[in-house]
């Protein structure tokens, strides 16, 4: 109960400041704009820079299947293609014909899909629609919608651990944690009150950025059991580096070592292929990712949420007790 | 004149902090991460899964000609609802793709993986193929398959080869998939940190009277300011160039990196050094560096997708950062590296004199 009134009152305190609110507010203001922002992933893979009114016949067919865009002379088209995305010209070859212009660094699958298109122009094939039969189970979040709103989840949850670190820290520079000694109040009730505060913030501020951003058809109970792990990680994070540390910068030190696997394990989620996972399978991060990205995507049953969770606490659990007794000898 | 003396002995402080030990500790790691973890070349095939609908004689003869260029089959077992699913795995340029026996395997490996699947029936019926899709794919998408699967591609193979393809740059250099990591490692660890780390000594220093004692001394709060920040700068620099060089070899301009790398520092530890002169205690200051921290994490994100053109993120300052890393790596735009460069000394240049003035003006952090 100490513990419970010492969060309160804290959380209290905290709302009394305008700044308090901004940390929830910007990630999910943040969340709102990636859902407006972020395209309808999933298009063709195909993007073509054209001459405005050079073929519009050739303009009206290519915009059916792959995204378009027009420019007035050469030189603008040129400057297109030479940025950093993927997209190549058609213009003409002044014999005549049509010449594709690249940049010259677009991977060969670009490459072979704007020639098969330009072919099927040149040949004039047309889609035949009842060639093709469509299913879909109405997922309409895309996919990088998905990926940007997982990390912003779980970088609400770091920033939340530091939160902890912080005001440990601050209450140690402050020398209320010495008061706090010759008070009835024990003193992990004190700290653990205390760290409350940065769990919440993690808990309503991953949810609200899954609001904001726009994922009204995922399964809620999933989304807070999945927050309510990864919270965990930022509770554990946050005590562990605001108890070892003395002033700010140990703690932003100590905080700057846990954002490696942070990182890395978002990295290894997303770009290592799956016969390397295993890797990063020590990382509660590594399973938090996997835990709410599996729910934004709707892809995720109880069984696999169920482990992520579990494997996310489990393997926050072992770090903290593995971590706790050098601690433990810092404090006395 | 007091400036080298203020930067040596904050660098001497520096030295023997746990910060510092901790700075070398994370470049070693990711390092470490990077030649020995993290593989040369991202695996991007994507995975689908197939099924054919055909008599099983039928069926094999299909399968073989579609996966001949992709080798022999491995035979898996794949794992689905608490049901082991037998599959054929083919593995192409572009895709793995898993060929399952039956219309529900297919279907529930789709919607629980969230991958493409194709059901495949007789050449000529109508239709001749199912997709299963997830439900984000745009209507051009669609548009795009159905042309796709209306001829016979391989009748339009010949034609398609024997387009000309004409590259604007010759022989343009691209960063390897474990290099293309350095951008976003760079750019966050070492330029946007900065905000946090010297927002944190700032704070420290008003709580420990620092500050005040500063107004007893002939020492200038620019001086100090500028102090603190070049060691944070300087300390940056060096982790930079531990984690780039040993990846990189001697393919980076390094000139133009470190070069970045200070004018990204001065400018995000310019910003830290103001906002930590509106806050008495860290947890305040450190709501606001968290909630400019992640907007300005966001072009190192996006510049982990590949082929992404979001022009919105040019509004971030740090797209201009992380963009000009990418180009010291790929030694390639100097004038484009320079330009940022001098857009964030000018960044800089304008917000330390700011919270110079703030500090003196208002005593701030001397009330305590």
């Amino acid at each position: 109960m100490k513990t419970i009134r010492i969060f309160l009152r804290d959380l209290k305190g905290t709302f009394r400041q305008f700044i308090a609110v901004w940390i929830i507010v910007v990630p999910v203001v943040l969340a709102f704009i990636i859902g407006l922002a972020t395209p309808g992933a999933s298009d063709t893979p195909i993007r073509i820079a054209l001459l405005r009114g050079e073929n519009p016949a050739q303009a009206s067919y290519m915009e059916i299947y792959a995204g378009v865009e027009l420019f007035n002379d050469m030189a603008a088209l040129e400057k297109r293609v030479l940025e950093r995305d993927d997209i190549a010209a058609i213009v003409p070859d002044g014999a005549g014909g049509y010449v594709i212009l690249t940049q010259g660094n677009e991977p060969d699958y670009i490459i072979s899909a704007v020639k098969a298109l330009k072919t099927y122009w040149e040949q004039g094939v047309l889609a035949d629609p009842s060639k093709v039969l469509f299913h879909d189970f109405g997922r309409t979040d895309p996919p990088l919608k998905i990926t940007l709103v997982t990390a912003l989840v779980l970088i609400v949850t770091v920033m939340s651990g530091m939160l902890i670190s912080i005001n440990i820290v601050d209450e140690k520079v402050d020398r209320t944690i010495r008061a706090i000694r010759v008070s009835p109040v024990p003193l992990t009730s004190f700290v653990v009150g205390k760290s409350l505060t940065g769990v919440v913030n993690s808990l309503v501020c991953g949810a609200l950025c899954v609001l904001a951003a726009g994922f009204f058809g995922v399964d809620f109970p999933q989304v807070l059991l999945i927050l309510l792990s990864a919270s965990f990680i930022s509770f554990v994070v946050g005590f562990m580096a605001g108890l070892s540390s003395n002033d700010f910068i140990s703690a932003m030190a100590s905080l700057k070592l846990l954002l490696v696997p942070f990182v890395a394990s978002i990295l290894a989620a997303e770009l290592i292929s799956a016969g390397w996972q295993w890797l990063f399978y020590w990382s509660p991060f590594y399973w938090a990712y996997d835990g709410v990205k599996g729910v934004l995507t709707q892809t995720a049953r109880w069984s696999t949420v169920l482990r992520d969770t579990g494997l996310t606490m489990a393997l926050s659990f072992v770090a903290y007790l593995l971590f706790y007794p050098g601690i433990k000898r810092k404090l006395v | 004149m007091k400036l080298l003396p203020s930067i040596r002995r904050e660098l001497t402080l520096l030295s023997r902090s746990i910060y510092f030990y901790s700075e070398i500790a994370v470049a070693v790691i990711c390092l470490v991460v990077l030649l020995f973890v993290m593989p040369e070349h991202f695996d991007a095939r994507a995975t689908e899964y197939a099924f054919i609908d055909l008599p099983r004689e039928q069926a094999e003869a299909m399968e073989e000609a579609l996966f001949a260029d992709a080798g022999p089959a491995e035979g898996v077992t794949l794992k689905n609802r608490g049901h082991e699913i037998p599959a054929r795995l083919y593995t192409t340029d572009m895709k793995y793709v898993y060929v399952v026996d039956n219309r529900a395997s297919l279907s529930a490996l789709c919607e629980d993986t969230g991958h493409i699947g194709t059901l495949l029936h007789e050449p000529g019926a109508d239709p001749a193929y199912e997709y299963f899709l997830q439900g984000n794919e745009t209507a051009r998408y669609k548009e795009y398959v159905t042309l796709l699967l209306s001829s016979d591609f391989n009748e339009l193979l010949d034609a398609a080869d024997k387009q000309e393809v004409r590259a604007l740059e010759e022989n343009p250099r691209k960063l390897a998939d474990r290099q293309s990591v350095l951008p976003l490692m760079l750019s966050v660890n070492c330029v946007l940190m900065g905000i946090l780390v010297t927002a944190g000594y700032i704070v420290e220093d008003k709580k420990t009277k620092v500050i005040k004692a500063l107004r007893v001394t002939p020492s200038r709060m620019g001086v100090y300011l500028t102090a603190k920040m070049s060691a944070v700068t300087l300390t940056s620099l060096a982790v930079g160039l531990i984690i780039t060089a040993p990846v990189m070899g001697g393919g980076a301009n390094y000139f133009l990196l470190c070069l970045i790398i200070v004018c990204g520092s001065f400018f995000t530890v310019s910003i830290g050094a103001l906002l930590a002169s509106f806050f008495e205690d860290i947890g305040k200051a450190f709501t606001a560096v968290f909630a400019i921290l992640v907007v300005l994490m966001i072009p190192g994100i996006l510049s982990m997708i590949a082929g992404l053109n979001a022009p919105w993120v040019k509004v971030i300052p740090s797209y201009y950062i992380v963009e000009s890393v990418k180009e010291s790596l790929l030694d390639r735009d100097a004038g484009y590296v320079l330009l940022c460069c001098a857009g964030l000394a000018a960044g800089g240049l304008i917000l330390m004199p700011l919270s110079a003035r703030r500090y003196k003006a208002a005593g701030i952090g001397v009330g305590g």
